[in-house]
């Protein structure tokens, strides 16, 4: 009995590790429950897709899992109509690959390497990122804005207020975040712009050309090669 | 006399055995390893 079972056992090693690679790092295993549509479609379309996979950021402690399962034969939710609040990404996630020499790479297990990792933008180097990181707002997270059952029915996105709360740094999501039916897109939009800085350019120029058209580029721009600096 | 019936029947139950040890051998290391990996991986983001 034990050779067989020691046998048996080394064989299984292999399918026991080509299941954990399928439910880990395969996208294809969570949309076969995670039917939205809108987000896979939104993650297929962004530059994410061919560098990560859902687990790279999607994270949540182990009794979650089993809470997820009940809710699925319970109450199974469908997206974007019972999601009652604007998704919000902590910055932990955004700078394990933004930032330069982030310490946790623990949650990335998508295809990139160290190196590829090492190879990205890293935001804390540009100009304009910088910037923002060095400054405040009182303005409130994304994630506590809850969006109203009849707001959720409709196409229309919810576009996060100018309401304020307590004074906080300002993270990756208040400008890379926003719109409630946006899932997966992080590029900045011009309303995430506004909602800070809805003083500047009210005349032709902003509405015609908005904010992007201008400054995007400053946050591309390394520090190193900046002119001004 | 060795019965041949009896015989037959031990060879039947080792095979049995056998066969019994290497399923449950290959299911047990299989989600031993793929338990190790996952809670390798859930655990530093807030455990149970």
């Amino acid at each position: 009995m034990i050779p067989s079972l020691i046998g048996g056992g080394l064989v299984g090693i292999y399918p026991g590790y080509k299941v954990y690679e399928y439910v880990w790092k395969d996208a294809a295993f969570c949309t076969s429950c995670h039917v939205h549509d809108y987000a896979t479609v939104g993650w297929e379309n962004s530059s994410h897709q061919r560098l990560t996979t859902c687990h790279d950021c999607h994270h949540q402690p182990l009794h979650e899992y089993v809470r997820e399962m009940v809710v699925l034969l319970t109450k199974n939710p469908k997206f974007p109509k019972d999601l009652d609040h604007i998704p919000y990404i902590p910055d932990d996630l955004c700078q394990a690959c933004h930032i330069s020499n982030h310490q946790d790479l623990s949650t990335v297990t998508g295809p990139l390497d160290k190196e590829d990792i090492d190879k990205l933008h890293k935001v804390d180097k540009t100009k304009m990122h910088q910037l923002h990181f060095q400054h405040k707002t009182k303005l409130k997270l994304l994630g506590e804005f809850k969006i109203k059952k009849i707001d959720r029915m409709g196409d229309v996105a919810i576009i996060p207020s100018n309401e304020e709360g307590k004074e906080r740094p300002i993270t990756c999501s208040d400008c890379h975040g926003g719109p409630s039916n946006r899932a997966h897109n992080f590029s900045a939009t011009d309303s995430a712009c506004v909602r800070c800085h809805q003083d500047e350019h009210k005349k032709k120029i902003g509405k015609e050309f908005g904010c992007r058209n201008c400054h995007f580029q400053d946050f591309m721009i390394p520090t190193s090669k900046n002119p001004t600096k | 006399m060795i019965d041949l019936k009896t015989i037959l029947e031990k060879k039947r139950n080792r095979i049995i055995i056998r066969v019994a040890g290497v399923i449950i051998g290959f299911l047990g290391s299989a989600f031993i390893i793929f338990q190790v990996l996952f809670l390798y991986r859930v655990l530093p983001h807030g455990g149970l």
